[in-house]
């Protein structure tokens, strides 16, 4: 799902690259640096988590974990994916230095938005709360489509049909990080209950 | 259900990789993790810019052309949604003279009959070394190294943009602990102004 150099055009990867520095800083202020170290510990998640590749039926895709991270930690997930994008950029020559901007707003922001629209249902017992995960995961990958869509539209390319093969290649991809996301935040909930609990 | 058969991968990376063969130029692309991108647009632009030629990928994400001219050309892959790789290739990659030697003898011969002297490789082309002209011989040459280097470029690429190595990924979760580390300790610094927690 990384854009890679040359595709978008300037005022595309500006405002995203302005969009991006915006939701880091928002990240950052809200951080608790007391847990700093849990930060760091999905961003290495997210970033491991582009190897493990999934490949069901014609479609090749890997995983993505921002719904984890947007459970976790909120808007921290935007300076979490930045860092880890730097860093496949750097060592996998993944996506583009350009591009980082717009890289990090598609992965980060459905994080947040889905933060907002499901976190709050992991706080209830136990069948809400695999619900809720299940859909942040789904969601966080579905809305990261649609955005690409949206990005490479504003390239001159035809929306519906982009957004669309996206959407459906990528939906086993959402099935499986719904599952992953379910079954880790009800892992967590028992072992490491606090994890979840910040003021995000 | 049609959609789905023609859905493209989505990794995270595409490769191109271009030889020459003769004067026909072949182009194999890959999605990182192997798949092929079919339908990938490839187009070739010549060194100031101008678009020669455009095609789409097959199946198997290769696609071949006539050499449009002998001079630097820029390949570029377009897959959907976003992904782009590029591959220069320099005019000297093609034959020195004009036409290309006959593929098909050429791949026929092994190194087995250079090597030998009992036997005459011109003689696959009905010709006798020594009565070769100078730029037959190159041609022939040319032929011969072309198809051996292949294989041997496609390794040099594949081992440059395909793998990814296990210090890759210790290095990047590295420079993230050395980061966590650097931000607690600058929060954490004890300073006059600031209760101690």
């Amino acid at each position: 799902m990384h854009i890679s150099e040359g595709i978008l055009n300037a005022p595309v990867l500006i405002t995203g690259a302005a969009m991006a520095i915006a939701g880091t800083a928002v990240g950052l202020k809200k951080m608790d640096y007391d847990r700093v170290a849990h930060v760091g510990i999905l961003s290495a998640a997210f970033f491991v988590a582009s190897l493990i590749h999934i490949n069901i039926g014609p479609s090749s895709t890997h995983l993505i974990l921002n719904g984890i991270l947007g459970i976790l930690l909120g808007w921290s997930a935007f300076p979490a994916i930045l860092i880890a994008l730097i860093l496949q950029t750097v060592f996998f020559q993944y996506g583009g230095i350009t591009t980082l901007g717009i890289n990090t707003m598609l992965m980060a922001l459905p994080a947040v938005i889905c933060y907002y629209a499901f976190g709050w249902m992991v706080h209830h017992p136990r069948s809400v709360s695999m619900i809720g995960s299940f859909l942040c995961g789904f969601s966080s990958v579905l809305l990261s489509a649609v955005l690409l869509g949206l990005a490479l539209v504003l390239a001159d390319q035809n929306f519906w049909s982009v957004a669309g093969i996206v959407i459906a290649a990528n939906f086993p991809v959402m099935i499986v990080e719904g599952c992953v996301t379910a079954f880790c935040i009800t892992f967590l909930k028992k072992v490491h209950p606090e994890i979840i609990n910040h003021s995000n | 259900m049609m959609l789905l058969l023609h859905t493209p991968a989505l990794a995270h990376k595409v490769t191109l990789f271009a030889w020459v063969e003769g004067d026909i130029i072949h182009t194999q692309s890959k999605y990182m993790g192997g798949k092929r991108p079919k339908q990938g647009q490839i187009e070739v632009f010549e060194p100031n810019g101008n678009l020669l030629l455009m095609g789409k990928t097959d199946d198997q994400g290769r696609f071949s052309f006539k050499t449009p001219q002998k001079t630097d050309l820029q390949i570029v892959l377009t897959t959907e949604p976003g992904h782009r790789a590029v591959w220069n290739l320099l005019k000297n990659e093609f034959m020195a003279s004009g036409n290309g030697a006959p593929d098909k003898q050429i791949s026929d011969q092994n190194s087995a009959d250079i090597g030998n002297p009992n036997q005459d490789p011109a003689g696959h082309y009905g010709l006798s070394i020594y009565n070769m002209s100078k730029e037959e011989l190159t041609n022939l040459i040319e032929g011969i190294l072309d198809n051996k280097l292949v294989l041997l470029k496609q390794q040099v690429r594949s081992m440059q943009t395909e793998r990814i190595s296990l210090k890759d990924v210790v290095g990047g979760i590295g420079y993230i602990l050395g980061l966590v580390g650097l931000v607690a300790y600058l929060k954490n610094r004890p300073s006059k102004n600031k209760e101690h927690r």
